[in-house]
């Protein structure tokens, strides 16, 4: 029986991931200016930094500004549409958010429009405003031509206003996850500490997964989440009737730490990130 | 002997409440997978529908444009009249594709009138029709990413049981039509 349990969860986690993320290669994102070609001078990028800082604080909406070494071989309508989505620039839900991004190598540029902002700046309006920077460009006055046209961008969004769509971080899904399947086996590690047997924690992984994604609404996963609540849970049992066996009286899930690795780095002071807004190909291209 | 015993007795109706919230799990996994799709899908048609929205107003401001040839401009509106009376997914994924290849084709021609394409109406409503595009193409990316998603649970196991059990079929992706991504070459000479 323990053979056939970890079998089946042996396959199910051969089994492949449906999700094939293509790299990109995005620069790290340093605040609302992410300057990675190096053509926006001091003094802008800081005034730029501000006003966009202030313009996410009072309304919710996240432009993003960046400049890229290069668009890595790809269009730049795909590159943008990418790096928006994967920076999550704007509000979760809201999509309140902007991408203006500059690739002074290829000579191209975009404006992205997440679907919140697609009533006020309009693909005709991004059209134009990329063609009025344009001349900027072509006399190489990037940070000028930049700052014209994201003053431009925040002229034609300044009657939208998501502030009361803004809300309070709340916890990486993943680690509420990890903490739902954990949590309960932690507090059942004494209880199945005692037995010799290494299967009832594996039943009680697979329950707590099932419950765990219920709560969560992570339906769509649950047939990887019970075999990995079964799997944690039948080696954690495995583990912790082995200690037992052996005497152990102290480990490592007993000590005092509220920290976890699967906590994830803690974050440090500065920009905080972007909010988590997608986008669906709106806005307009231009090159030079 | 007496721990043998315990163990069957503990152990059949475990693995079998196990299979059932498995196949629970799985069942409404298929079910959320497959809304997914379905609102990947109705994004879809939104945006090819905008993007019709936008042929009356290119029809107007291109026929002005004197001796315009004809009949680009009826393959596009054609090409409209094609996905409104589609039916199937199948059907629509060929009316989208053959107005993509009209709208390109008849754009492709309007490039050798200069004092049209110099105007900024038209500027204007190329930019809507690039932006209008681009949706589509991203509509189209991310209803094809769902479909996969979801196929794979249909015919991944153990889900291929539980989705032949309740009758889950796979989607059609939405290729695009290569030849619409090339634009044919026009020559007036």
């Amino acid at each position: 029986m323990r053979k056939l349990l970890t079998l089946v969860v042996a396959i199910s986690f051969a089994l492949p991931s449906t999700t094939f993320a293509v790299d990109y290669g995005f620069p790290k994102n340093d605040g609302f200016v992410t300057d990675q070609a190096n053509i926006i001078d001091e003094l802008t990028e800081r005034q730029l930094e501000t006003t966009l800082q202030n313009l996410s604080d009072e309304k919710g909406i996240e432009i993003a500004v960046v400049t890229v070494d290069s668009l890595k071989g790809r269009p730049i309508n795909d590159y943008t549409l990418n790096l928006g989505r994967e920076w999550g620039v704007g509000l979760e839900g809201a999509n309140s958010g902007v991408v203006y991004l500059v690739a002074p190598n290829e000579r191209e540029t975009r404006i992205e429009v997440g679907f919140g902002l697609e009533g006020s700046l309009t693909d005709v309006e991004s059209y134009w405003i990329i063609q009025d920077a344009l001349d900027y460009f072509r006399a190489d006055n990037y940070s000028e031509g930049i700052s014209f046209a994201t003053t431009q961008i925040i002229d034609s969004i300044e009657n939208e206003n998501f502030a009361d769509r803004k809300q309070q971080n709340v916890d990486e899904p993943i680690s509420t996850l990890f903490f739902i399947i954990f949590f309960p086996l932690m507090w059942g590690a004494s209880i199945l500490g005692r037995s010799k047997r290494a299967w009832p924690g594996g039943i009680i992984g697979g329950l707590s997964g099932f419950l765990g994604a219920a709560i969560v609404g992570y339906f769509q996963y649950i047939a990887l989440i019970i075999p990995l609540g079964v799997l944690i849970g039948f080696f954690f049992d495995l583990l912790v009737s082995k200690n037992y066996n052996s005497k152990k009286k102290t480990s490592w899930w007993a000590g005092g730490s509220n920290r976890h690795w699967w906590d994830g780095p803690s974050s440090g002071g500065g920009f905080g990130g972007f909010s988590g807004g997608s986008f669906g190909g709106g806005g307009s291209s231009g090159s030079w | 002997m007496k721990n043998k015993f315990l163990t069957s007795k503990f152990i059949v109706p475990a693995v079998l409440v196990l299979v059932i919230l498995w196949a629970i799990g799985g069942y409404n996994g298929l079910v959320a997978a497959e809304e997914t799709v379905n609102g990947a899908w109705a994004n879809v048609e939104t945006t090819y529908q905008e993007r019709f929205d936008l042929v009356p107003n290119l029809v107007a401001t291109v026929r002005g444009a004197a001796d315009f040839e004809q009949d680009t401009l009826t393959a596009v509106t054609e090409a409209r009249t094609q996905w409104q009376g589609a039916g199937s997914i199948n059907e629509k994924v060929e009316a989208g594709n053959a107005f993509d290849s009209a709208l390109s084709r008849l754009l492709v021609t309007v490039e050798s009138y200069p004092n049209l394409t110099a105007t900024q109406g038209f500027q204007s409503l190329q930019a809507q029709l690039e932006g209008q595009e681009n949706r589509v193409r991203v509509a189209r990316l991310d209803y094809n990413g769902t479909v996969k998603g979801f196929n794979t649970q249909v015919r991944r196991f153990p889900t291929n049981i539980t989705a032949a059990l309740f009758g889950f079929n796979k989607f059609e992706f939405f290729e695009s039509d290569e030849a619409a991504a090339d634009a044919p070459e026009v020559n007036f000479e």
